[in-house]
């Protein structure tokens, strides 16, 4: 499989404090590949400087072979790189269609609208509600359905379980399935191990601001201990 | 208690009792309302409905300043500590209020004995005697957190709420904060928020799990640890 | 004829119609105010001389140029525009990455530049505008007599207001900009160039300000301070409605204009007060306007400037030195400069204490220094107080009118706390203009120096300057202990993590207000003592362009430091006497050299002299450290 998005030595800062220490990943077209670790190990941290939405970074981010560390968040997102960020970010005052047409398009391969209503029927029911009337669960919902629009090739999606229900997070889980057949690649952030083992392909453990372990589906049982005291549990 | 925000419930109908003494960790995954039920039992947040008692006396409606004052103090989950100041001067600003120095506009903290006395014992108790001058900014990240925890115990509070110490540090300050947690739970009320397991196994007598805004389980935790549907809220389950 | 409550039924209507024309003013000048505050987190202290621009800029067209009014109403938005969408791009945009504090104060100096360089290039007086031929003439109600022209300004406003109401609302570049005031990082990781939408809508505000202009060119007063004038008032308007909400904006500046109609019906003294005492009840019923719901997030904070070492010796002896220094300057420079400066200075040092220790950067300091003014100069004059008894009058009159407006401001923070004490001070500032014992515009002269304590004659130069230097190396005495002091070190705190002194157990609302009581009461034993050396006190001492030198005075000096204000004051007062031969010009210079304090040293002169001299000191101590034994390791952590 062609490599898409290759990150190299990466670094981070917070104002003086430094945050990602040389993160080294790359992902495959197609793949779903997760990053796990605990609270504050710098996953959330990765997908935001993959996005440039950090005040400073250095190091390497290639996608298809271009270099985009020195580009601004939007040149990034226009190159085809989709982000839906931890807490769903959705606007309250935009309606959900509002919220849903927002991200302009960046190729001409994007999902249909009917399409993404179809994939989504709670959305089609609540179109004109304001972003924030809806449930947890819809909202993130509307969070993944708005970046489907845009014709991203590639989606980051950080922490798409948080704080829902067990029902919910099967519909979502459901949904990246479906993703993955329409040919997405997906960077996971994650912390539900569950989650991680039923989709990715591969799975990158976070620790203190650096990548310290990998480890591919085929080996996730035999290595499940391991990974939960990687995640403290 | 609940509290709402846009209508939406971050915390539901959660009913919480601490036990004087007791060391009790609040467990579940992000998002489950750790945080926002420390902000309302701390009055940061104002409940939507319900009451918060402390000692069998009703708080609901007091600021954050005057919970603080009845001994009920907590530390932040990104740490809190005054950057500009000195860490003398942190752990000063702690022990002000006790020593009634705190609306003297004139003079100099320094010159109250006891004050000294008693800030030069946080410091030494919790390893910054070499480091006391220098600004807090400068201190490591785990540093800063033993420094909130530090200003906190110098309040001598009767009960702490600690909004996730372990944060953020690296493994050999996990042990040392969590001695030190250990130490001060002497004589004193703790509720702990943290999601490094082996932290809260080793300190905590019982732990409440939160999952969505709700309670789900509360007891010892080798108890309640194994409790299958604990683990499937917490892990999200194995397939 | 029938009556209202004794008023002809004709002057209610004509009133009311006045009303809504300036409402009309106010909302199309608010909106755009609204819009940029809800972007760029800036009060746009730029706007009043935007809007000026326009209408100079109408003239300037028709008179030089020969083009019309109509092509005028078209070009002159597109030109303000341009110089906005620049003014963003290449000085604006330098701050935007730290506290919005300091975008306002750019566009703060940004507009005593245009407003003096338009002074320079047009003089003071008014310029004449006619009504385009097209619009002349009126009709005739039955109750009144309606002028077309003052019937379109009605008409285009209410145009311009829906439009921009409509772009925002519903359509798709407005629900960018929806979006982006809520969170413009996501909207960037969207693919949406926020930078360029920022500059876009800056120049769209610009615009509507230069709408504004050109439609007032022919019924008011066109002169370069037009602006100033109205900008006061609309920040009231905008406070009213909501900080950032669009709809407020609108409504809030045509219930301002109405209610100031009606009052000049009823009670033509207090038209000018009315929008400001609508606000203050607006807020103390609701706090973020009638609105506004966003509570504006903290923005990073510049830290203050602090040297890693400081021993009391060298506190001593820096006090001591600017002690004598100030003793025997008389032998070398004008006592009169020195005593202007000293008063300043100890005015800026109070101002200090709050906006460098307290974070609450006031834009109405100018009231305590005022309101002390006229209380001592009246208690000196009317009732023959001696000069001790009248500044304490004066001190304590600043430290009550600290209380009330310290209740009312310190229950909001940063921008807001800025508009809300400005407009404070505005009513006060009409209050003076009004009230009998004032003296109007000509203010109370000649003020009796007297005798302090009775016996120690002030009229004598040598003893007067050396009480002025007593009062303010006493009042700079203080401070300085104050800061240091166990209430100082809470003050620091509350700056630096404010739920945190919270949970400590500091009733933080407490702190602020005794914070606020105490630099009012220091900015009032200024103003009394400037009285007494001055023997006047008058108008320029409460009004806002006082407030806006004082913060000129202490950031350049630097704010946030002891000795920052004072050296700040001499510097302006210096500049102010020395380049008055200018004119005009003094105003640009003014202005000029706080833009450039802001964009290249923003820490102020004291400031960036600590910071440089506290990091060689931080570079000596890892020498020192790693140097001798060379086995210091720092552990773990």
């Amino acid at each position: 499989m062609a490599e898409i998005l290759k990150v190299e030595s990466l670094d981070a800062w917070y104002g003086e404090s430094k945050v990602l220490h040389g993160v080294d990943f790359s992902l495959s077209a197609g793949e779903v590949v997760t990053l796990l670790g605990r609270n504050g190990a710098g996953k959330s941290t990765t997908l935001k400087s993959i996005m440039g939405l950090l005040p400073t970074r250095k190091g390497s981010v290639l996608y298809r072979g271009e270099q985009l560390i020195d580009a601004q968040p939007f040149e990034i997102a226009r190159k085809g790189i989709a982000y839906c960020p931890e807490e769903r970010g959705i606007f309250a005052s935009l309606s959900v269609r509002e919220n849903l047409m927002l991200p302009p398009k960046v190729s001409a391969n994007g999902m249909a609208v009917e399409d993404i209503l179809t994939l989504f029927p709670n959305l089609r029911e609540r179109i004109d509600s304001p972003g924030t009337k809806l449930s947890g669960g819809e909202q993130q919902m509307l969070a993944l359905a708005r970046i489907l629009r845009t014709g991203a090739r590639v989606l980051l999606l950080d922490e798409p379980t948080e704080g829902l229900a067990p029902i919910i997070i099967k519909q979502i889980e459901a949904t990246i399935v479906k993703l993955k057949e329409l040919g997405f690649t997906i960077l996971l952030v994650e912390q539900n191990v569950g989650f991680a083992q039923a989709l990715a392909d591969r799975n990158y453990i976070v620790e203190t601001g650096a990548i310290v372990d990998e480890v591919a589906a085929a080996d996730f049982d035999r290595r499940l201990s391991s990974i939960q005291s990687y995640l403290g549990l | 208690m609940s509290i709402a925000f846009n209508g939406f419930y971050a915390v539901k109908n959660v009913d919480f009792t601490l036990h004087e003494g007791a060391l009790h960790a609040v467990i579940g995954p992000n998002g489950a309302g750790k945080t926002t039920l420390f902000n309302l039992l701390t009055k940061f947040l104002q409940p939507t409905e319900g009451q918060i008692f402390h000692r069998g006396v009703e708080v609901t409606a007091l600021k954050p300043a005057a919970i603080a004052r009845q001994g009920v103090v907590r530390s932040f989950q990104i740490s809190a500590v005054f950057q500009a100041l000195t860490i003398r001067e942190n752990i000063e600003l702690a022990l002000l209020r006790r020593s009634g120095l705190q609306w003297r506009l004139l003079g100099n903290a320094r010159r109250d004995k006891a004050l000294v006395e008693r800030t030069e014992q946080v410091l030494e108790q919790f390893g910054f005697t070499r480091e006391a001058d220098i600004a807090a900014a400068e201190l490591s990240y785990g540093r800063k957190r033993v420094l909130e925890l530090a200003t906190t115990v110098a309040t001598d509070p009767s009960v702490l709420l600690l909004d996730e110490p372990m944060a953020g540090l690296g493994r050999e300050d996990i042990d040392r904060v969590a001695e030190l947690i250990q130490t001060t739970a002497k004589g004193r009320t703790i509720l702990l928020v943290e999601h490094n397991m082996q932290v809260v196994s080793r300190l905590a007598e019982r732990i409440t799990v939160m999952a969505r805004g709700q309670i789900l389980a509360e007891g010892p935790y080798s108890e309640v640890s194994s409790r299958p549907d604990v683990i499937a809220a917490y892990t999200g389950g194995t397939h | 004829m029938t009556t209202i409550f004794g008023i002809p039924m004709a002057l209610l209507y004509a009133q009311l119609l006045l009303g809504i024309i300036n409402g009309a003013f106010y909302a199309t000048l608010s909106l755009g105010l609204a819009v940029i505050f809800g972007m760029m987190g800036i009060a746009n202290f730029a706007h009043g001389a935007l809007y000026m621009m326009g209408a100079v800029g109408a003239w300037f067209m028709l008179n030089t140029l020969g083009i019309g009014y109509w092509p005028a109403l078209i070009l002159c938005p597109l030109v303000v525009g341009a110089f906005g969408m620049l003014l963003e791009r290449f000085v604006l945009r330098r701050v935007s990455h730290i506290d919005h504090l300091y975008g306002m104060l750019l566009t703060f100096g940004i507009a005593f530049i245009v407003q003096g360089i338009f002074r320079f290039w047009f003089g003071s007086a008014g310029l004449p505008y006619a009504i385009p031929s097209l619009l002349t003439g009126g009709v005739n109600l039955g109750f009144m007599f309606l002028p077309y022209y003052r019937a379109w300004v009605i008409v285009a406003s209410l145009g311009v207001c829906f439009l921009t109401w409509f772009a925002i609302e519903k359509t798709r570049l407005g629900a960018y900009l929806r979006a982006a005031t809520e969170n413009s990082k996501l909207v960037q990781a969207f693919g949406i160039n926020v930078p360029v939408m920022i500059m876009l809508v800056y120049g769209g505000g610009a615009a509507l300000a230069a709408f504004a202009g050109v439609l007032a060119a022919p019924i008011l007063q066109v002169n370069p301070t037009m602006g100033a004038e109205v900008l006061i008032v609309i920040f009231a308007v905008v406070v009213i409605g909501g900080l950032g909400s669009i709809k407020g904006a609108i409504i809030a500046g045509f219930l301002a204009g109405i209610a100031e109609g009606l009052t000049k019906a009823f009670y033509p003294e207090a038209s000018t007060t009315v929008v400001f005492l609508l606000m203050a009840f607006v807020l103390v019923v609701m706090p973020t306007g009638l609105f506004g719901t966003k509570t504006q997030a903290a923005a990073t904070s510049v830290s203050l400037p602090a040297l890693a070492h400081e021993s009391a010796f060298m506190r001593w002896a820096l006090f001591g030195a600017m002690a004598i220094g100030l003793a025997i300057a008389p032998l070398f420079i004008y006592p009169a400069f020195l005593m202007k400066a000293m008063t300043y200075a100890l005015f800026a040092c109070a101002f200090n204490l709050m906006a460098g220790y307290g974070k609450l950067v006031s834009f109405g300091h100018a009231m305590f220094l005022g309101t002390a003014g006229y209380v001592t100069a009246y208690a000196a004059k009317t009732w023959g107080l001696s000069p001790e008894l009248a500044i304490l009058a004066g001190t304590a009159s600043a430290a009550v009118l600290g209380l009330v407006a310290g209740w009312l401001c310190t229950r909001s923070s940063g921008v807001y706390f800025a508009m809300i004490s400005l407009a404070l001070a505005q009513m006060i500032y009409f209050l003076a203009l009004q009230l009998p014992q004032t003296g109007g515009e000509d203010g109370i002269q000649s003020v009796p120096r007297g005798a302090l304590f009775g016996f120690i004659d002030l009229s004598n130069p040598t003893t007067l300057y050396l009480f002025v230097l007593a009062v303010f190396l006493g009042g700079f005495l203080f401070l300085s202990c104050l800061i240091r002091s166990p209430f100082g070190q809470i003050l620091k705190a509350i700056r630096e993590h404010e739920p945190r002194a919270q949970s400590l157990g500091y009733s933080t609302d407490r702190y602020k207000l005794a914070t606020f009581v105490i630099s009012a009461a220091l900015s009032g034993l200024a103003g009394s003592t400037k009285v007494i050396v001055t023997q006047i006190a008058s108008l320029t001492d409460v009004h806002w362009s006082m407030s806006g030198e004082v913060i000129l005075m202490t950031f350049l000096g630097g704010v946030g430091t002891l000795y920052g204000p004072v050296l700040g004051s001499f510097v302006v007062v210096a500049m102010q006497n020395y380049l008055s031969a200018l004119g005009a010009w003094v105003t640009v210079i003014q202005g000029a050299v706080f833009v450039i304090c802001i964009l290249t040293f923003r820490r102020g002169i004291v400031g960036e002299l600590i910071t440089f001299v506290s990091a060689r000191q931080r570079e000596k101590d890892r020498r020192g450290i790693a140097m001798p034994a060379g086995s210091k390791v720092v552990t773990g952590t």
